[in-house]
């Protein structure tokens, strides 16, 4: 029987999948479905920005924009994340380990964290960043097939003190000043600013992070907990970072602002300004202050999206 | 100073207790936190060897969330000198106050290179002369732009539970510094990425800096100068800006009297339910010594503004909703030290009320315009009849928290040698 069947397998099977069964074979997968690390268990993943399917840069003027299809620049665009899992066929997920802590990595026992910089300092409307467009880790080695991860940065790690020695590079005001957000208490979780050629260039921009954030001065503790979290769970379940990768859409984030004047969300829980943008993340969030900051149930975010590499 | 030195119990701060007591309380249940406070309100009443000696009642090595109380630092040769009844404020277990340390922060508060564009220092919007305000409705940033509120008076205000006017998430003066210095909107000193390394290179170009440095933070014998280091230097200096020889300090302490109108003004003070809020000895909300077991974190709706029948206040400045986006928190804000105030003028958050005696009106009117009709006005803030004495002894009381010697204390004052004048 098997003599018969080989040639008709070869025949009708793709070549990758194929080669996806000889490389299980090898590492010892569970099945053939899904991609394969090398045997060091190496993952990279790419950031990059675009609007709807166009790749976009410091320097790009990017058209269509907003609920009047204006022009606008990147000005500043930069974002936490933290907790990235790759996804098994079983639907088990496995977290990876960061390559490096630096200025853009870090991870302890509260959490992991990275920096992503898709601006770059001195070119076009972009004054600040250096381009970080990519989080290397581990993991075990093996068939993955897909990945997950949290926008913004762990409550464990968020409420550092900005200025302290012992605060993460990634996290400390000396190294990324401005993503400090220090009368929240916290992080800004995206910094994403776009200026729009239209007349006086007025910005849009969103900076995300938790909100509602408060001490408890009795105990000395800086930031006891938050009302509004604002972490946005990113989940791909079929995702190869060989092949693919992920893009942050700001014609989507930002498609009912109005590019001939200010928009500017900073989170706040009473911003009838951030409803927009928050309903591109699928974060509950109600201009009456009542939002939760957590995932809308049924919804799925539309801001960030897997994109052919 | 030494002549008043026997009417004041000296409280030294022990780095150990303290440290012990705030930082036992991080991890524990409420109840546990409400009882190692008490020790030292024990302590305070005795003397310094005692509040030494009780320390032991605070739970031993807690675990801190903050890696960098393990830093190695220098232990504090701090005295606290205070009336006894003032005990003295908390101080976070990872910045002890120093000597070098307040010494060193005195330079930088009073250095315009630590702004971005290095027009500004901390001392451009808190001048000495006037308590450490501006004189100024709203805040002047260094690159022009204003800020929706006035900048506050900075006497005694390391007792402050939270710090600006209306922000739960700042409880310490290390966390508040990090908004003028690294603040976006509105942009104050200015600090960004673009200078942030730059301004710290200005300061270590200065080679007067690195021995201080070195001094304030003997763990890096360079002294290189680092954002963490400026913050907690110029905190400390800020926790050192005591004001206690008022009037009212030196009849509490036996020193003086009270003419017969700021007696009357003084318990008009109290009977009109000002003191509800401007609580002694601080004369302020919120306030947090060593001695306190559960500080009162409340904030005040005076009712300034109601935009819309609901209460509303102006957008650019709501309130703690703000921060909490509670709609109760609308034009809550931090009732702040009465210390000063005579020199402290424009009053209110916004420095919408120009005097002393339209402020007494304001609330002797129960709030100002709609603000009298709205529904989130604190119920102290009703309607009363002052007769014109009644205000006049009012304001001869708050004049009598005035310290004269605090605006004019060299310690405080301005380190560097003033500009030569252009002929």
């Amino acid at each position: 029987m098997a003599f018969q069947v080989r040639p008709l397998v070869l025949s009708t099977l793709s070549a990758g999948l194929a080669l996806a069964a000889l490389l299980s074979a090898c590492g010892g997968g569970d099945d053939a479905t899904g991609w394969a690390t090398d045997s060091a268990g190496s993952v990279t993943l790419q950031f990059e920005a675009v609007a709807g399917t166009t790749p976009v840069s410091c320097g790009s003027t990017i058209t269509g924009l907003g609920s009047t299809s204006k022009s606008a620049q990147i000005q500043d665009l930069r974002f936490y994340v933290s907790d990235v899992q790759l996804i098994k066929a079983d639907g088990s997920t496995v977290p990876l380990t960061l390559a490096t802590t630096d200025d853009n990595n870090y991870a302890d026992a509260n959490g992991s964290v990275s920096l992503i910089t898709l601006s770059q300092a001195g070119t076009g409307a972009c004054t600040t960043g250096t381009l970080n467009t990519a989080i290397q880790g581990t993991v075990p080695a093996g068939r993955y097939v897909g990945v997950t991860m949290t926008l913004g940065v762990p409550m464990g790690l968020n409420h550092l003190s900005s200025t302290d020695a012992a605060t993460p590079a990634v996290l400390r005001s000396d190294v990324n000043p401005s993503m400090s957000w220090n009368w929240r208490g916290g992080r800004k979780f995206t910094k994403i600013e776009l200026q729009s050629t239209e007349a006086g260039n007025p910005v849009t921009l969103l900076h995300l992070g938790s909100t509602g954030c408060v001490g408890d001065p009795a105990n000395g503790v800086p930031i006891t907990g938050c009302t509004a979290p604002n972490r946005l769970t990113l989940s791909f379940a079929d995702f190869d970072p060989a092949r693919q990768q992920i893009a942050l859409d700001v014609q989507s984030l930002f498609a009912q602002q109005n590019f001939s004047v200010t928009n500017s969300c900073m989170s706040s829980p009473t911003d009838a300004g951030c409803v927009s943008d928050f309903a591109a993340l699928a974060l509950n969030f109600n201009p009456d202050g009542t939002g939760t900051g957590t995932a809308v149930a049924g919804q799925t975010q539309t801001v960030f999206k897997a994109m052919s590499r | 100073m030494t002549a008043l030195s026997c009417l004041r119990p000296v409280w030294l701060l022990v780095l150990a207790v303290v440290a012990g007591v705030v930082t036992g309380c991080q991890r524990q249940p409420a109840a546990t936190s409400e009882v190692a406070p008490a020790t030292s309100t024990a302590a305070t009443a005795t003397a310094t060897a005692t509040a030494t000696a009780s320390a032991p009642a605070a739970p031993a090595s807690p675990s801190l969330p903050s890696p960098s109380a393990s830093a190695v630092q220098a232990a504090s040769d701090w005295t606290w000198d205070l009336p006894d009844y003032l005990p003295p404020p908390r101080v976070p277990a990872d910045n002890p106050m120093t000597q070098a340390k307040v010494a060193l922060g005195r330079y930088l508060f009073y250095d315009t290179r630590l702004s971005g564009n290095g027009t500004q220092a901390c001392t451009t919007c808190h001048l000495q002369k006037l308590a450490f305000t501006d004189g100024r409705a709203h805040g002047l940033g260094s690159t022009g732009q204003l800020h929706p509120r006035s900048p506050m008076a900075l006497g005694n205000v390391g007792w402050n539970a939270t710090y600006t006017w209306a922000n739960p998430a700042l409880i310490t003066l290390e966390r508040q510094m990090t908004n003028p210095i690294f603040g976006e909107t509105p942009v104050e000193m200015g600090v960004n990425d673009r200078n942030v390394k730059q301004i710290l290179q200005r300061l270590a170009d200065d080679p007067a800096y690195a021995p201080r440095f070195a001094a304030a933070f003997p763990q890096d014998p360079a002294g290189r100068p680092t954002w963490d280091h400026i913050v907690k230097a110029v905190s400390s200096f800020e926790r050192a800006l005591i004001t206690t020889n008022s009037k009212y300090d030196q009849v509490r302490q036996g020193r003086a009297r009270y003419t017969a109108s700021e007696a009357r003004g003084y318990a008009l003070f109290k009977s009109a339910d000002c003191i509800k809020c401007h609580q002694e000895p601080n004369f302020g909300g919120q306030f947090l010594s060593v001695a306190t077991v559960k500080p009162d974190v409340s904030f005040h709706n005076k009712g300034l503004y109601n935009l819309d029948g609901q209460g509303a206040y102006p957008a650019e400045s709501p309130g703690v909703i703000e921060i909490t986006g509670k709609a109760s928190d609308m034009g809550m804000y931090r009732a702040p030290t009465l210390r000063n105030i005579e020199l402290t003028a424009p009053y209110m958050h916004d420095g919408s009320v120009a005097t002393l005696g339209e402020v007494i009106d304001l609330y002797a009117a129960g709030g100002r315009g709609a603000g009298k009709d709205s529904p989130l006005k604190s119920p102290l803030l009703r309607p009363r009849h002052f007769s014109a004495q009644d205000r006049a002894d009012l304001i001869a009381f708050l004049k009598t928290l005035t310290d004269h010697q605090f605006i004019r204390d060299p310690r405080y004052s301005a380190p560097f040698p003033a500009a030569p004048k252009k002929s």
